[in-house]
């Protein structure tokens, strides 16, 4: 039963990564008074890229063919270890192995990135390495907070356990954890205001910047992947800030549904919202945007080690 | 009724001011209604004393206090007649414009209620409030001038003192909190210091402790005690003289007796005064120490003037340390202080007026330029460090006959610092008022008539003359110390 | 409505308000600040109505009006009306990096929560609003001491009276109507006093921070 609700729910949450970023968008176009772009548009876009014929340069190695590989299938095992719909308290769901993957994730991007040796393609590996590693220690943080509150090191688990004790009754400070947290999903998912998912100025892009040398297949590959990674890093910190309706977590299938419906449109409204207020960082600034989500993560662990 | 009738009288004084259109007006104005500030402040304190028939519940009962606003009455009156003829001498150079002195005379009045309130409220809340507002009334009278260094002397002013009273506010709310911890619930409407000390037996130590350190930190921000000093010298340098007069001879006292009102409060809980004199004895031998070391090469007069400020209400905060015995000389130091430090700094102003400056060093024979004030400047200056018949002789005698009993050390070193502070006075002042030099001459040299001021500086000796004689023949003593036992 | 949901809510909301104060630490530009302050308040707001609600204190209401019409609309407006006319740069210099204030800010909050939990035991249930409030009050004296902007330091005055409006909620359920609304007026008034000090040092140096004003030292 768990194993099939769990393979359901993952089906589910990759079917559904694009229309989360769909969402996005059309809250996003709203909010600035335009009609926007219809929901099943990143589909369409995704579509259109696997039909494309796909142009490698010449320049590079198998390095840059493994990339999209990698960073897809990082992303789906993410995906599968993340409760979303479903928090499943296996053993798979080490909180240090999702930050592990992520972080090879991001390599593999790197990787590729700069393996055509294009200007652009080095930059903006260099910068999303930078700030992966700016990244690594507040996730760290943060995990540890949440492990030692709950006493499991298990994303399900947690979920779980704040399903049990919400954490508004019995551990206020966790408020601080959970900002630092959105602040570090903003920054995984290269949104604002981090990085411009939209961009293509030289001056601002950093994911973009390093799928610039893909085409066709492999860039529908990466896109979806970033989207996925996104989706699910969301709705993963909205299963944590409110930790009802969550399937195995004491939420009936009924209930289950319709909060996860509920979650997935509030948490792409509050991005969105933000989105539209907040300008995107200069690049040199973004450490203090990490000290802060860092402190505030210390801070919560702090808090949680001591009470 | 008379403190009602004091604050309304103030109130239609500055609204008068405001509506004045001539010079003459506004000062005759300014004067009757500080008259009648004086006289209502009187009645008010002979009501207190039980001399007058009247009493209101709704008022603080101490002597402490009423001392605090008969001094705050006379050095206001003071201030206000030091004033006209200096605010004069501004408009006719065109330093100012009449409009300036319409809001001068109106803002002077509400800086007075504040501090009446402050003084007189029973309730802590209307306390405070009334604390902030002597803030706001005397921010504008310190950024007068309108230049750059007055400006600066402002946003130090309104910065530090805000944000000090701010913190005293949450000492405040823990005393609230103390009182709604004690059970009573229908006590939280009205916290008042009468309240406190009735109930001082139920409230959690723990609690009141907490609120003293709060308080003693945020209002000795407003009496000058040393960390929180910074704001002081730049303040009391900057603003007209008499109002530099009344900021620092009652301004600091009100504060300061709001502090020692709490830490009646916190001994009451205690039990005992030993936890809270310690906080006394080393702010205040620190603020002893710390303004002597900026006092020795000191450039500027006014600024000399007012880091001794800090060190004599330091003084008088290191002698709330030392008992019921040392409350008496620190209500004596109080007194001498004001008026003695209120007529030096009306007296710098006709120095300034003469000679253009506030530097040591563009001043020189002010003794022959300005006899009569020099006379009575050397007068006051030596009264001020303490030379007898000074009320200050007795109150230091005093503090270090307690002090040396029980502190010894610290008390050598604060009477070490004492010594310095006298000698950086003499230094400094007597060159500027006996030697003669090219370059720092008197602008103009017309010659020197007697004034308000003269008058007022005079007045002000004879009162702290008359005083230490009391004080010497007996009667003074026992007086301060009956004042001080009303509560 | 829940009784039970009252703790939770003004815990998280006073938890938002230290972390809008977090964040204001690193920002230089002014408007941004002012709408993080702005926001900041907006929670205080929501405490004191939810203590108006859930507690039947209604006289609460009328403090998370007055918060809401001064601090939430009118002091921020203010100081963008006289920023605009004073035409004073958006820009403003902290005498410390703001990684450095960050971690002083750290330490300063550990400070709050220390000094609540080892002075009043007494607390109970409102211990975490508490050590907020007095953290958050602690951030603003860091801010009002360490900004060069004269406005950065007009907001760290006002986070601080933030900081001490939610202590004193917390601790006695909000103090007389009468003193509240007196120390209401104060601090309006002294924050309108100190951004027209601001403006009027502004016309005579040029600069809205602190680099001409150092010239008082000795």
């Amino acid at each position: 039963m768990n194993t099939l609700t769990s393979i359901v729910s993952t089906v589910l949450m990759l079917a559904l990564a694009p229309l989360f970023i769909g969402c996005v968008r059309k809250f996003k176009a709203w909010l600035g008074n335009r009609r926007g772009a219809p929901v099943i548009t990143p589909y369409r876009s995704l579509a259109t890229l696997l039909r494309k014929e796909m142009t490698v340069s010449e320049h590079t190695s198998w390095v840059f063919r493994a990339a999209p590989y990698v960073v897809l299938s990082i992303a789906v095992l993410v995906a599968i270890f993340v409760p979303t719909v479903f928090a499943s308290s296996s053993a798979t769901g080490n909180l240090f192995l999702i930050s592990a993957l992520l972080m090879v994730g991001a390599g593999a991007l790197v990787m590729g990135g700069m393996d055509a040796a294009s200007a652009f393609g080095g930059m903006g590996s260099s910068r999303e390495m930078t700030i992966a590693m700016l990244t690594e220690p507040c996730l760290i943080v943060v995990i540890a907070a949440l492990g030692s509150v709950t006493g499991s090191w298990n994303a399900g688990g947690v979920v779980q356990a704040m399903a049990g004790a919400p954490w508004w009754f019995v551990h206020p400070f966790l408020i601080f954890t959970f900002a630092a947290f959105a602040m570090i999903v903003l920054a995984e998912g290269a949104r604002y205001p981090v990085d411009n998912p939209t961009t293509h100025l030289e001056l601002t892009m950093v994911h973009e910047a390093m799928v610039l040398e893909y085409s066709g297949p492999y860039l529908a590959m990466l896109e979806y992947a970033s989207m996925l990674k996104f989706a699910v890093l969301a709705l993963w910190a909205a299963n944590l800030v409110v930790p009802y309706g969550i399937l195995g977590a004491g939420a009936s299938l009924l209930s289950g549904v319709v909060v996860f419906a509920a979650k997935f449109i509030v948490v792409a409204f509050l991005t969105a919202l933000l989105e539209s207020m907040v300008a995107k960082m200069r690049f040199y600034r973004l450490q203090e945007y990490f000290t802060t989500a860092y402190l505030l993560a210390f801070f919560g662990l702090i808090l949680s080690l001591i009470f | 009724m008379y403190i009602i009738l004091l604050v309304f009288a103030a109130a239609v004084t500055a609204l008068l001011c405001l509506l004045m259109r001539s010079y003459r007006a506004v000062a005759a104005c300014a004067l009757a209604g500080s008259l009648a500030v004086f006289v209502f402040a009187l009645f008010t304190v002979a009501v207190w004393f039980g001399l007058l028939p009247g009493g209101y519940s709704a008022l603080k009962f101490d002597g402490f206090g009423a001392v605090i606003l008969t001094l705050i009455a006379t050095v206001q009156l003071f201030a206000v007649a030091a004033g006209i003829p200096y605010l004069k001498a501004e408009l006719e150079e065109g330093t100012i414009t009449l409009s300036q002195v319409r809001w001068y005379g109106a803002l002077i009045p509400l800086f007075v209620i504040s501090m009446a309130v402050a003084v007189s409220a029973n309730g802590l809340g209307l306390m405070w409030i009334a604390l902030e507002a002597t803030t706001l009334a005397t921010t504008m009278l310190v950024a007068f001038y309108t230049k750059g260094g007055s400006l600066e002397a402002a946003w130090k002013y309104i910065l530090v003192c805000s944000a000090g009273i701010a913190i005293g506010l949450i000492g405040i709310l823990l005393l609230y909190y103390a009182v709604y911890l004690a059970g009573n619930g229908a006590d939280v409407a009205s916290v008042t210091w009468t309240g406190l000390l009735a109930s001082a037996k139920t409230l959690p130590p723990a609690v009141v402790k907490l609120a003293f350190v709060f308080i003693f930190i945020g209002f000795g921000t407003k009496v000058g005690i040393v960390p929180m000093h910074t704001w002081l010298p730049d303040a009391h340098g900057r603003t007209p003289s008499p109002v530099s007069g009344m900021l620092s001879g009652v301004l600091l006292s009100v504060a300061l007796l709001i502090i020692y009102r709490a830490k009646l409060v916190v001994d009451a809980v205690l039990g005992s005064s030993a936890w809270s004199d310690n906080f006394f004895i080393f702010f205040g031998a620190l603020s002893v120490v710390v303004p002597v070391c900026f006092m020795i090469r000191q450039k500027n007069y006014k600024r000399l003037l007012a880091y001794s400020s800090i060190e004599h209400m330091g003084f008088a905060v290191f002698a709330l340390g030392f008992g019921p015995a040392g409350v008496v000389f620190a209500l004596i130091q109080i007194i001498g202080h004001a008026l003695l430090k209120s007529a030096l700094f009306f007296g710098t102003g006709n120095i300034l007026l003469a000679y253009k400056s506030t530097k040591f060093e563009k001043v020189s024979a002010v003794a022959r330029n300005l006899p009569r004030l020099a006379v009575l400047f050397t007068l006051a200056l030596l009264m001020l460090l303490a030379v007898p018949p000074s009320p200050l002789f007795f109150s230091e005698l005093g503090i270090f006959s307690l002090g040396f009993a029980s502190h010894p050390y610290v008390s050598a070193i604060v009477l070490l610092a004492l010594v310095i502070a006298a000698g950086s006075f003499f230094m400094n002042f007597m060159p500027m008022l006996f030697a003669s030099h090219e370059h720092a001459q008197p602008l103009h040299q017309d010659k020197e008539r007697w004034n308000a001021v003269h008058t007022v500086i005079a007045a002000a000796l004879t009162l702290a003359a008359g005083f230490g004689i009391a004080l010497l023949i007996g009667p003074g003593g026992q007086m301060i110390s009956r004042i001080i036992s009303i509560n | 409505m829940n009784p039970q949901l009252y703790r939770p809510l003004v815990d998280v909301l006073a938890g938002l308000m230290l972390v809008s104060g977090v964040f204001m630490l690193g920002r230089v530009r002014v408007r941004s600040l002012l709408r993080l302050f702005a926001a900041q308040s907006f929670a205080l707001v929501l405490i004191a109505a939810s203590g108006a609600v859930f507690e039947a204190r209604w006289h609460l209401l009328i403090t998370a009006g007055l918060v809401f019409a001064i601090k939430v609309v009118f002091l921020p407006l203010f100081m963008v009306t006289v920023m605009a006319r004073g035409r004073v740069g958006e820009r403003m210099t902290s005498s410390m990096r703001p990684a450095l204030s960050m971690f002083i800010a750290l330490a300063m909050v550990i400070l709050g929560f220390y000094l609540t939990t080892s002075l009043i035991p007494t607390l109970g249930d409102n211990f975490f609003v508490a050590a907020v409030s007095i953290s958050l009050a602690l951030l603003g004296l860091l801010m009002l001491m360490t900004r060069k902007g004269l406005y950065g330091q007009i907001v760290g005055f006002l986070i601080l009276e933030n900081g001490i409006f939610t202590l004193g909620l917390a601790l006695t359920g909000g103090m007389p109507l009468l003193v509240e609304v007196g120390v209401f007026f104060d601090v309006t008034i002294g924050a309108i006093l100190m951004a027209l000090l601001t403006y009027r040092v502004h016309g005579e140096t040029r600069r809205a921070d602190t680099e001409n004003l150092e010239t008082l030292i000795d």
